[in-house]
């Protein structure tokens, strides 16, 4: 893998590895998805979403209570006025 | 060189329902931040969406009244990246298997191909502080939102800033009707990405594309296409390249400015969400859902110009406001006189309630609104005192036009008798002028005449009537 | 007093004989001197609770746990207490509601204990990944327990607790509890909510108990099953009897022999034990049927490209703005991100979400992650159509006895020791893992059985059978 697509995967992953990282993560993906690129041998097509095996019946539309406010933002870093807080964003 | 311009639209709708589209915190507007909020909003560990049922229906409620194809299956996937707004740093939508598929909207004469309308949820709001922070309040993080995406490559094509209005205009006149969406543009309830690209006048190749997000309000939505029209016809006229990007529209400006470029573009790495089950619909649901969907603009208008026999724009002007339209079918449910009763509505009611962004309620019953129609149409009540003295009176209260307008005694009921002593008296005060009027018959002196008997019973005569009475006592 | 099992020392404490808070400061003394690292924390309020029910038994309540003093996996979320999910990430984070599974622990009087070691977000094998300390396998503190729910199980074969909850992904309940000698238990998906257990790969998760005996593990298996308003993928119209059947003999039953994996098990430390069983078995009434499941061959594949694919997402709302720790040095949004989550993930989390943000991105989507998921269907299907000719699949749980601390240090060599647990999840099948015997170094081996969906019954049968006649076995 070369060090380019690993970078890209850091931006994807909001990570920052140092260099010596970044190589040693760069010979264990390689080898990772190495073994991983055997599936390429499935010949059939994935035929969409597999994972219900039973129907669902959906939620009615019906408010329930909602978490205090103190409570939503208890586990916040940084918090004003109720809401979380992050260094300002320029849009 | 001329140009065809293709525009596609992207526009948002937050759905009317009472609770959210994952969780069961209530959607609902203007509370204090973070006050509808649950684990599922915060996106906390271990938290998990939950589907909406209302939502799936205003859904497949929005394709049906747009002549869409429902699938059967839908997927919901996550679109990852990551913002502050968006809790999970993922947003739960649909990309491969949306619920509503290939419809059309009627614009001028043209029908107008839809791709998709598919659904999603809405993100937090972001507050910049002036205080070097911005905050963020997730209340409508998770509010059900309907994204519709008009397909730009088949024909025919939205061509100009005034068709894509139209386009707007129309569908939310369409989600407010049918109860999908209030489609408030002052909450952000509703929102257009618009992307514009020119070719060479009769090429079948398309040109670059350009899209501007979230853009508030129809008339900056025409504003912003015309710049960006006039933005790249210049550039290709001066021999340059479209850049394809996403811009910003400025609206106080009244610019666009580069947002994102093709380079930066996010990969969101879509994948069925693995917490959400695939949505079964079913025939009979869509076909319950079908039989449930209230009378259309298109509907009432074909009614209107057909059936009552109002004009265009009476029939246009009625169906602007959902309100003042369905006031409208409730007063004609009463009193069959759509003609009169339009009339009075656009000139007497409209003007009551007409707002800069909109218009008010009607605080008048159409009970009481029919009663003073239907007594100045047979001449009960004169026009003048209807309006001044009762409608005014008992707008915005709970009192009743039949007792206002007793008490005030301005019904119609003089008898004849009686009538003919007030004009024999009027036109013997008034000598000199009504020996004017047998010589020179001018109507203008007939209207003093009638005007002075009208003000003598206070208004409770009918002046067509005095009108004809005069005419006659003179000719002796 | 501490050895006893779930059900043996809920009728001691409900007999009178000894009291939940007794028993339960035995165990928080155990728990202090124990060398063993099982353990991140004692719950604060563990004896309030205990004294709390012992009120509640002295007039007369009868919950199915009442008064037993359970140990938690620290991915568990319970309202107001700490839960980590092994991560720095996590340190500080207090839950701020609880999930499904603790509740419904609380609702037949448990005492929740303490929240049990883990891999960092259950990614590993050993319980080596997790950020706080390694766990030593209490048999032989040269070794690691397992994992990822390594804590959960040491606790279990150590006496800390009567029982523990683990998750499994890829075999995090069925590999510790193979190491440790005890009775794990990973559940059909859809059978016990994720609701409020931190999330690795969705579809993949669930929560299973880990036992001293089979029917203690039926027992727990019963408390946490059902369906879910919370999780959407819980299975509606459960039938919830898993103790049916034990007691029952192995007449008749049939044991599906998966040929690939009797060639996988050559040379391997657990070929004996494995060898054993079939004995067993057969001398028991149980015939072995050939069954085949030809994309077994495929399934560490699609393992490793499924659970990274679904943890990048899930582990992407871990970011620094909303709960979790934020790094100090950080001064913009990005640097809350980026340095966030570069500071508290552990290097193994890093790598997945790197492997699953690969798998996911766009040029790899179709190559790698829609060919697992075709995987998945086939894998399914043929077991299915396996458990058409037999009753349970029998496959050894682990490789062999637990490795040494530090043993496993390539990454790939860890994932492919998964080898025999993963198809389970990957096909949402029930799967038990049992103890049969030592090995060379006279430490335990585990045997697995796999049973059709929502059977799990069946397992505690056969499981049940095993471990009452086990002994008749030379060298077990």
């Amino acid at each position: 893998m070369e060090i380019k697509e690993i970078q890209h995967l850091e931006e994807l992953s909001n990570l920052k590895l140092s260099s010596q990282q970044r190589e040693r993560f760069a010979q264990d993906l390689d080898n990772i998805i190495q073994f991983a690129s055997q599936i390429s041998k499935e010949t059939h097509q994935a035929q969409g979403f597999i994972q219900s095996i039973h129907l669902n019946e959906l939620r009615e539309d019906i408010v329930q209570p909602s978490l205090p406010q103190e409570k939503v933002v208890i586990n916040a870093p940084d918090q004003r006025k109720g809401c979380f807080a992050v260094p300002r964003i320029m849009e | 060189m001329e140009y065809d311009v293709v525009i596609g639209l992207e526009v948002h709708a937050e759905l009317k329902t009472q609770s959210k589209c994952f969780c069961s915190c209530a959607n609902s507007f203007g509370q204090e931040p973070n006050t509808t909020c649950c684990p599922v909003c915060v996106g906390l560990p271990g938290a998990l969406p939950v589907l909406n049922k209302k939502a799936v229906e205003q859904t497949i409620r929005a394709g049906v009244a747009l002549g869409f194809e429902i699938n059967k299956t839908a997927i919901f996937e996550r679109k990852n990246y990551f913002y502050p707004d968006l809790a999970k740093a993922y947003q739960i939508s649909q990309l491969v298997k949306p619920i509503c598929i290939n419809g059309h909207l009627r614009v001028g004469e043209k029908d107008i191909p839809i791709n998709r309308i598919h659904l999603e949820e809405d993100a937090g709001k972001l507050v910049h502080g002036t205080d070097g922070k911005t905050l963020i309040d997730y209340n409508r993080a998770g509010v059900p939102l309907i994204e519709l995406v008009t397909d730009a490559l088949k024909e025919p094509h939205i061509e100009t800033a005034n068709e894509a209005v139209e386009f707007l205009e129309k569908l939310r006149q369409i989600y407010i009707y049918a109860g999908i969406s209030d489609c408030m543009q002052e909450r952000g309830q509703m929102r257009a990405d618009v992307n514009i690209s020119l070719k060479p006048k009769g090429s079948k190749q398309f040109g670059t594309k350009v899209e501007m997000k979230n853009i508030m309000g129809f008339r900056s939505v025409k504003r912003a296409i015309e710049y960006e029209i006039a933005r790249q016809k210049e550039i290709l006229e001066d021999g340059g390249v479209i850049e394809q990007e996403t811009r910003k529209w400025d609206n106080e400006k009244g610019i666009n400015f580069t947002l994102r470029t093709k380079e930066n573009a996010q990969d969101y790495r879509y994948f069925p969400d693995p917490d959400l089950l695939a949505v079964q619909i079913s025939e009979e649901e869509v076909e319950q859902i079908k039989k449930s969907i209230p009378i259309l603009p298109s509907q009432y208008k074909h009614t209107y110009m057909q059936e009552y026999a109002l004009s265009e724009y009476e029939a246009d002007v009625l169906l602007q406001f959902k309100h003042v339209n369905d006031f409208f079918n409730a007063c004609v449910a009463i009193y069959p006189n759509p003609k009169s009763l339009c009339n009075w509505i656009l000139t007497d009611i409209l003007t009551k309630i007409k707002t800069e962004s909109g218009a008010g309620p009607i605080l008048i019953s159409a009970q009481d609104f029919v009663w003073l129609v239907q007594n100045v149409d047979n001449k009960k009540i004169n026009k003048i005192n209807a309006k001044e003295d009762v409608l005014e009176e008992i707008w915005g209260t709970s009192k009743s036009a039949e007792e206002v307008a007793k008490k005030k005694n301005i019904m119609i009921d003089i008898n004849d008798q009686a009538l003919d002593g007030i004009i024999q008296e009027v036109l013997k005060v008034h000598i000199a002028v009504v020996e004017q009027f047998k010589t020179e018959n001018d109507p203008k002196i007939l209207n003093f005449l009638v005007g002075q008997v009208m003000k003598t019973t206070r208004g409770k005569a009918n002046a067509s009537v005095v009108m004809e009475k005069i005419k006659k006592f003179t000719q002796k | 007093m501490r050895e006893l099992g779930v059900i043996e020392l809920r009728e001691k404490i409900k007999a009178g004989e000894i009291r939940s808070v007794d028993i339960t400061q035995e165990y928080i003394q155990a728990i202090k001197q124990s060398k063993t690292n099982a353990i991140i924390e004692i719950f604060a309020d563990a004896i309030e609770q205990a004294q709390e029910i012992d009120k509640k038994i002295q007039q007369g309540y009868t919950g199915k746990l009442a008064g037993v003093p359970i140990i938690i996996k620290d991915n568990i979320l319970v309202e107001g207490k700490h839960a980590s999910a092994g991560s720095l990430f996590l340190k500080d984070y207090i839950a701020q509601y609880t999930s499904t599974v603790a509740q419904k622990l609380l609702d037949e009087g448990a005492v929740i204990l303490a929240r049990a070691n883990m891999d960092e977000f259950a990614m590993g094998s050993g319980t080596e990944h997790s950020a706080y300390f390694k766990t030593y396998n209490p048999l032989d503190t040269t070794r690691v327990p397992g994992g990822s729910s390594g804590g959960s199980a040491a606790a279990v074969i150590e006496n800390l607790c009567a029982a523990a909850l683990g998750t499994d992904t890829g075999g995090s309940i069925r590999q510790p509890s193979s190491y440790c000698g005890v009775v794990g238990m990973k559940p059909t998906y859809g059978r016990v909510s994720r609701y409020g257990v931190v999330a690795f790969a969705s579809s993949l998760d669930q929560v299973g108990p880990i036992t001293k005996n089979v029917q203690d593990n039926a027992l727990l298996l019963e408390v946490l099953s059902g369906t879910d308003i919370h999780d959407e993928t819980t299975a509606r119209n459960q039938v919830i009897d898993f103790s049916s059947r034990i007691g029952k003999s192995l007449q008749g039953l049939k044991v599906g022999i998966v040929q690939s994996v009797d060639a996988m098990v050559q040379g391997l430390d657990v070929e004996s034990h494995y060898e054993k069983m079939k004995e067993f078995l057969q001398q028991h009434g149980a015939t072995l049927v050939d069954v085949q499941i030809p994309h077994l061959q495929l399934v560490l594949p699609a393992y490793y490209i499924i659970a990274p694919a679904e943890a990048a997402s899930n582990l992407a709302r871990f970011d620094g703005v909303k709960y979790t720790s934020r790094s100090q040095s950080a001064q913009t949004l990005n640097e809350i991100y980026t340095l966030s989550r570069t500071e508290f993930f552990g290097d193994e989390v890093k790598r997945r979400i790197m492997l699953g943000n690969y798998v996911l991105s766009s040029g790899y989507f179709d190559a790698y992650y829609n060919k697992a998921r075709s995987v998945q269907a086939q894998l399914r299907e043929e077991y299915i159509k396996a458990f058409q000719s037999c009753d349970v699949i029998l496959m050894p749980t682990a490789k062999g006895e637990a490795y040494k601390i530090g043993g496993k240090a390539n990454p790939l060599d860890a994932y492919k020791e998964d080898i025999f647990t993963v198809s389970a999840n990957i096909a949402g099948l029930p799967a038990i893992s049992i103890p049969f015997g030592v090995g060379n170094h006279k430490l335990p081996i585990g045997m697995q059985f796999l049973a059709p969906h929502f059977e799990e019954k069946t397992l505690y049968q056969v499981a049940s059978y095993v471990e009452k006649h086990k002994e008749d076995i030379h060298g077990v």
